[in-house]
């Protein structure tokens, strides 16, 4: 479903963000993808989306080698991830609903549907009594849950999470692995980017991408599987 | 569409005096160039009015033989836009001239038909154009030993024509005018509300929105612009008209009888026709390089 090939991505001149990554993720795969802060987590989930292209290597998202696919043909990978980001990037001023309901309204759906799409998300979320509510005054635990509803409205083949838990209490936080776990049992594969040990403890049994200073290391899993390295 | 429509109006919203100053602004210019169309038609009508009634009167000399006068009028007569020629010997001129006088007929009572000068009655055909054909011919009998003077209106008709020359220039001039004020202005305004919403519109493209749908709601506004400045140039001009007509009826009776008209409905709907397309075409041409930069 994902497969990255000797791939290097550099800031500038001095800054490399990920060095000759190579991996692959299986479809219908959960793999967590840890690391400290400045690891390339980010970085890795911005290629998987196309918002960043790699200098050297090759990015393959549900066969396609993204560095061949045309500019106009990015919106429709999109549209197959769902995306938690760090940072939320919500609309503030719109309301809760709004935020979800973006996602059915580019899908194109009916009003009724994308109604009842934004609702289902909403109440998986348990944020239904908050649709009308502007995110703005919502907690940052709130807008946590907002963004996961809004990832997950369109049913997306490949979910990516970056740091999903950030702001959330542990109570919070293992409701939300338990969305992202529902989400995977309905077949979506999973990238979870965390430097949370509660996520990494709570989810020991996945396999992991270890990154540091933008390479791959080895990371001694306890449960199913070793991260593949190529590096 | 409800969905677009709803994104439309959102963004209005949001910049409310941004939209109304453009629609302003694409109003006055749609304004201006149907006030340079309404005095152009007009004086097109006038001058085409002015024409119709156009003739030349060529008074012969008292000694000018039968022969001589036949001439002159085949000569006259193979001049473009020139449409009769008829000789008027003077008992015809006075029999015209009391007909003409009614109840004051009696004056003419004690004039000798005699006194009143032979003439070729020269008619031209409608149009400031055979006054401007006949115009170098008036100037070749004037000369001429048996023509005592011609009676012509010569230089007011090129003096006229000029003027709707003029006129002509400057529709043309409103015309590009108000198309450049659509697609700048409009443009201008697409580009500023795309620069406020960027965030919103990243993170649409973020979540796989198209090109064309960011477009969408910018281009319903553009359009929205047009159609609206439109409407409120011609309710302007409308007003305007109202009260300008009745004054120039009592300024200048002479022209077109008083009787002024406004623009035709085939004239308005193809004016906002023009300027929602070409307030589209700015809108469109301004999110293109908004959402290439």
């Amino acid at each position: 479903m994902i497969r990255f090939a000797g791939v290097t991505k550099r800031y500038g001149a001095d800054r490399v963000a990920l060095s000759d990554v190579s991996f692959s993720i299986a479809p219908g795969e959960m793999v967590l993808l840890t690391g400290p802060s400045g690891a390339g987590k980010t970085t890795l989930l911005r290629l998987i989306q196309a918002t960043e292209r790699p200098d050297q290597g090759e990015v393959v998202v549900a066969g396609h080698p993204l560095a061949r696919l045309r500019r106009s043909a990015i919106p429709y990978l999109r549209r197959n991830l769902g995306v938690v980001f760090q940072d939320f990037k919500l609309l503030g001023e719109r309301t809760t609903y709004a935020n979800v309901a973006l996602v059915p309204e580019i899908l194109g759906m009916r009003r009724r549907a994308a109604w009842r799409a934004t609702m289902g998300a909403l109440q998986q979320v348990g944020l239904a009594d908050r649709a009308s509510v502007p995110v703005q005054h919502l907690s940052g635990g709130e807008q946590q849950r907002v963004a996961l509803a809004r990832a997950l409205v369109g049913s997306p083949a490949i979910l990516l999470c970056d740091e999903p838990t950030g702001n959330l209490d542990p109570e919070r936080a293992r409701g939300l692995l338990g969305l992202i776990d529902a989400a995977h049992d309905r077949g979506a594969t999973v990238v979870l980017a965390t430097h949370d040990p509660l996520v990494v403890s709570a989810q020991r049994k996945r396999r992991r991408i270890r990154l540091e200073a933008g390479r791959l290391m080895p990371e001694a899993n306890a449960g199913a599987g070793v991260t593949t390295l190529r590096a | 569409m409800i969905a677009l429509f709803s994104r439309t109006i959102r963004g209005i919203a949001h910049r409310p005096l941004d939209h109304l100053l453009v629609t302003g602004m694409v109003a006055l210019a749609l304004l201006l160039l149907g006030a340079v169309r309404l005095a152009t038609s007009h004086l097109d009508r006038w001058l085409s009015g002015w024409g119709e009634s156009a003739h030349l009167v060529v008074y012969l000399r008292d000694d000018t033989s039968d022969a001589e006068a036949a001439r002159l009028a085949a000569q006259v007569d193979q001049v473009p836009g020139v449409e009769t020629v008829r000789r008027v010997r003077p008992a015809e001129a006075h029999r015209r001239l009391r007909e003409s006088l009614g109840s004051e007929a009696a004056f003419l009572d004690h004039v000798e038909q005699r006194f009143l000068p032979d003439s070729l009655e020269v008619r031209l055909r409608a149009g400031l154009w055979p006054m401007a054909r006949v115009s170098p011919m008036v100037e070749r009998l004037s000369a001429s030993p048996s023509v005592a003077e011609v009676e012509f209106a010569g230089e007011w008709a090129d003096r006229l024509g000029r003027v709707r020359r003029v006129a002509g220039a400057a529709g043309i001039a409103a015309l590009i005018l108000a198309l450049a004020v659509c697609v700048y202005v409009v443009g201008s305004a697409a580009r500023l509300a795309a620069h406020a919403q960027r965030d919103e519109i990243a993170i649409q493209k973020l979540v796989g929105a198209t090109d064309r749908f960011v477009r969408a709601p910018f281009l319903v506004q553009g359009a929205l612009q047009g159609i609206c400045g439109a409407a409120l140039a011609v309710g302007l001009l409308w007003i305007a008209y109202r009260q300008a007509a009745p004054w120039l009826g009592q300024a200048m009776p002479f022209a077109l009888a008083g009787r002024f008209v406004f623009l035709r409905a085939a004239e308005m709907v193809a004016g906002t026709l023009l300027a929602t397309l070409t307030a589209l075409l700015g809108a469109s041409l301004a999110m293109r390089r908004a959402l290439d930069a």
